[in-house]
C-alpha cells in the first residue's frame, strides 16, 4: 500500500500544478487517485454546511454494494437459462461450440452440467457487457470532465452496473455501446453531468435500445443467451412471464404457475433481462439501501401500493372477458417482470425523482399505476416499468413544483 | 338465421350486440384520448404549436394558463369544426338546405380559422375578466392561439381521420390535455435546469429541444394502443 501511495504521489507532481506537464489530464488523475485512496480534502469548517463522511462517493458505493446480489444472480441465471434451453433442445455434445471463456476454462459436459459451468457461461456473457458499459460510459464522462476541467464524478459507476443488469444478456455489444453513448451524452452531459440529468441515464439507455433495436430488446427470442458464433441457443424462443401472461385468456396466474412456480419467480429462475429476474436479490438490495439511508423508502412503498392497488382497480374496471395480464392475481404483478428492480434501483434515483416528501409518494404511486396500465391495456408492450419510470421522470419537476406551491399557500394561510 | 330464431332470442341477440357496441365505443373513446395525449401528442409527435410551447414554457404558472386555454379552445373548436365540416363543407353536406350537389370543401381552411379565432376571442375575454394576472403573463400568446398550428392541426386531423361527433369531442379534449401535460412538464424541467451547467452553445433553445426529444421518448408509453 505504501508503495502504491508513493507511486501516486510521484505521479501527482506531473498533473497537479497548473503549469505541470499533464495538467490538462488532472481530472483523470484525480478520479484515479480518489478511486484508490480516500480524498484528503474535506469541506472547510466554516459556513453552515452539514459535514459528514457520507459524500457522493459513499452513497454510490452503497448502491453498488446493494446491486451485487442482483449481479451475482444475473451471472448464475444467464448460465442456468442457457443450459436449460440446451437441455430442452437436446443439443449433442459434438455440436456445442465453446465461447471465449469456456475455451480458456474448459467447456461443459452437456449430459452433466455443473454449477461451475453455469457460472463460467454467465461470466462469459456478463463480463463483456459490464466492460462495454463502463468503458464507453466512463470514457465519455472523462472526456467531458477534461474538457470542462471538472472532477470526474462517481455517478456513472452506479449507472454502468444498472445498464448491464437491465439489458438482455444476449445484447450485441455495439448496440449497447451506441445506447450508452446516446444516454451519457444527450441524457446527462448536455444537462451538466451528474446531478443535473432529468432522466435516469440507465433507463434512457434501455429506452433508446428498446425503440432503436426492438428486435434485440423485446420479443420472445432474446431472453436466453447463447454463444453467438455458433447460434445454438440465440433465438431460442422463451417468452418472459409477462409476455406469456399477455396472451392468457382467463386465468393468467394459473397459466404462469403451470410453467414456473411462484418460488421460481421469487428466486428469479425465469427468463428476463440480465439482473432483474430475482426478486429476492432486489429485496436484499432494497433492505440494504433503506438501512443505509441512501434510497427513499417512500418511493418504494408508494410504488408497491400503486402497483397492487391499480391491478385490483383494473380488474374491477375492465370487462370480464378482457383477457391478458388483467387476469393475473394483483399481487403476482410484483413477482413477474422488472417492476421491483426498476422501483428499487431506478425510481429511487435521487436526481431524477422528486425532492419533496409528498412528491415522492405521488411519484411512486403513479409509477405503479402507469406500469399496470401499460401491462393490462397496451397490447404492444408486455412490460411497462421502463416507460412508466421515464414518464414520471419527465414529470418529477412538475410534481415538485405543485407540492411546493401548495406548501407555500398553506403556510401563508397559517400566518 | 334470425328468421328461424324465436323472437325472445332475437331480442337478446340485439341487446347483446348493443352492449358490445356500447363497450367498444367506450373503449374506442379511451383509446382515442390516450393516443391523443401520449402517442400522437400534438407537440411531441407532430411538433405542431412549437412557437408558443417554446416561448411560454419558461415558468410553470404561465404554462399552466396557456395549456388550459389550449385545452378549452381545442375542446370547443374541434367539435364546432366537425359540425361545419359535416353540415356545410363536405360534398353534398348542404343537402338539408336544398343544395344536394354542393361542394364547399375548398373553404375548409378559411372557415376553420374563423371559428378558431372566434373561440379564442371568447377565451381571451374570459381570461381578461377572471384572471388579469394570467392575462398579463400570457401576453401576446393568448391571441396567437388563434393561429397556433396545434389548434388548426387538430381540426384537420379530425377531418382526415373521419371521426364522428363524439370522437371529435374526446379527440379535441385529449389533444389539449396532451399539449397541457407537455408544456407543463417542459416548464418545470426548464425551471429546474436553469442553474445546470449546460454547455454554452446549447443554453436556451438548444437544451430545450433536446429535452423535448427526451420527453417525447418518455411519452411513447402507450404506443401500440
Amino acid at each position: 500500500m505504501r508503495f502504491l501511495r508513493n507511486l501516486v504521489e510521484k505521479q501527482k507532481k506531473l498533473y497537479h500544478a497548473p503549469d505541470a506537464k499533464f495538467h490538462k489530464l488532472w481530472p483523470l488523475f484525480d478520479a484515479f487517485e480518489t478511486f484508490l485512496f480516500a480524498p484528503d480534502h474535506r469541506t472547510k469548517r466554516s459556513g453552515v454546511h452539514v459535514r459528514d463522511y457520507v459524500d457522493l462517493k459513499r452513497v454510490m458505493n452503497t448502491v453498488i454494494l446493494a446491486m451485487v446480489p442482483c449481479l451475482l444472480w444475473s451471472i448464475w441465471n444467464a448460465g442456468a437459462q442457457h443450459f436449460g434451453a440446451i437441455a430442452t433442445m437436446g443439443v449433442a455434445q459434438a455440436d456445442y461450440g465453446l465461447g471465449w471463456l469456456q475455451g480458456i476454462l474448459g467447456g461443459p459436459d452437456l449430459a452433466n452440467v455443473s454449477a461451475m459451468d453455469n457460472i463460467v457461461f454467465g461470466l462469459q456473457k456478463m463480463l463483456p457487457i459490464l466492460i462495454c458499459s463502463y468503458g464507453v460510459g466512463l470514457g465519455i464522462e472523462m472526456f467531458f470532465a477534461v474538457i470542462r476541467k471538472e472532477e470526474v464524478s462517481e455517478g456513472y459507476l452506479v449507472s454502468g452496473m444498472l445498464i448491464a443488469l437491465i439489458v438482455p444478456a444476449s445484447i450485441p455489444l455495439w448496440q449497447l455501446a451506441t445506447g450508452v453513448a446516446f444516454s451519457v451524452i444527450l441524457g446527462k452531459e448536455v444537462f451538466g453531468g451528474t446531478g443535473m440529468n432529468i432522466f435516469n441515464p440507465a433507463m434512457m439507455v434501455r429506452a433508446f435500445l428498446f425503440f432503436a433495436f426492438a428486435a434485440q430488446m423485446s420479443g420472445d427470442a432474446v431472453w436466453v443467451a447463447g454463444n453467438n458464433d455458433w447460434g445454438l441457443v440465440d433465438g431460442y424462443s422463451s417468452p418472459t412471464a409477462l409476455a406469456a401472461a399477455k396472451v392468457a385468456t382467463e386465468n393468467a396466474s394459473q397459466m404462469l404457475t403451470e410453467t414456473w412456480s411462484r418460488w421460481d419467480m421469487f428466486i428469479g429462475n425465469i427468463p428476463g433481462s440480465a439482473g432483474e429476474t430475482s426478486k429476492l436479490c432486489v429485496l436484499l438490495g432494497a433492505g440494504f439501501m433503506i438501512v443505509m439511508g441512501v434510497a427513499s423508502w417512500q418511493v418504494m412503498v408508494a410504488g408497491v401500493v400503486g402497483l397492487v392497488g391499480s391491478a385490483f382497480l383494473m380488474q374491477g374496471v375492465l370487462p370480464a372477458d378482457y383477457g391478458g395480464q388483467v387476469t393475473m392475481q394483483a399481487t403476482d404483478h410484483l413477482l413477474v417482470g422488472g417492476f421491483l428492480f426498476g422501483l428499487v434501483f431506478m425510481a429511487t434515483d435521487p436526481v431524477s425523482s422528486p425532492e419533496t416528501a409528498l412528491g415522492k409518494w405521488i411519484y411512486g404511486f403513479l409509477i405503479g399505476l402507469f406500469t399496470v396500465t401499460v401491462r393490462t391495456i397496451n397490447p404492444a408492450y408486455p412490460e411497462g416499468t421502463m416507460l412508466a419510470i421515464l414518464l414520471l421522470n419527465a414529470f418529477a419537476p412538475t410534481i415538485d413544483h405543485f407540492v411546493v406551491a401548495a406548501n407555500i399557500k398553506r403556510r401563508l394561510k397559517r400566518s | 338465421m334470425i328468421a328461424d330464431t324465436p323472437i325472445l332470442e332475437t331480442l337478446a341477440l340485439i341487446q347483446e350486440a348493443e352492449t358490445v357496441a356500447e363497450q367498444s365505443t367506450f373503449a374506442n373513446y379511451v383509446s382515442i384520448v390516450l393516443r391523443a395525449i401520449f402517442v400522437e401528442n400534438i407537440l411531441l409527435a407532430f411538433f405542431l404549436g412549437m412557437c408558443s410551447y417554446l416561448a411560454v414554457s419558461k415558468r410553470v404558472d404561465s404554462s399552466v394558463g396557456l395549456g388550459l386555454a389550449v385545452v378549452f379552445v381545442l375542446a370547443l373548436t374541434v367539435p364546432i369544426n366537425w359540425a361545419i365540416q359535416s353540415y356545410v363543407l363536405n360534398p353534398g353536406a348542404l343537402a338539408w338546405a336544398g343544395f344536394p350537389d354542393s361542394d364547399l370543401s375548398y373553404l375548409q381552411f378559411l372557415t376553420f380559422i374563423a371559428s378558431i379565432a372566434t373561440a379564442v376571442q371568447i377565451v381571451e375575454m374570459a381570461v381578461d375578466k377572471f384572471s388579469p394576472k394570467l392575462y398579463a403573463a400570457l401576453g401576446i400568446f393568448l391571441p396567437l392561439i388563434a393561429v397556433n398550428c396545434a389548434i388548426l392541426g387538430s381540426s384537420l386531423f379530425m377531418v382526415e381521420r373521419t371521426y364522428d361527433f363524439g370522437q371529435s369531442v374526446v379527440f379535441g379534449f385529449g389533444s389539449g390535455i396532451g399539449f397541457l401535460l407537455a408544456i407543463v412538464s417542459m416548464a418545470a424541467i426548464r425551471w429546474k435546469i436553469r442553474t445546470a451547467h449546460v454547455p454554452a452553445p446549447l443554453r436556451g433553445l438548444g437544451i430545450t429541444f433536446i429535452t423535448t426529444g427526451l420527453i417525447a421518448m418518455a411519452f411513447m408509453t402507450f404506443s401500440g394502443i
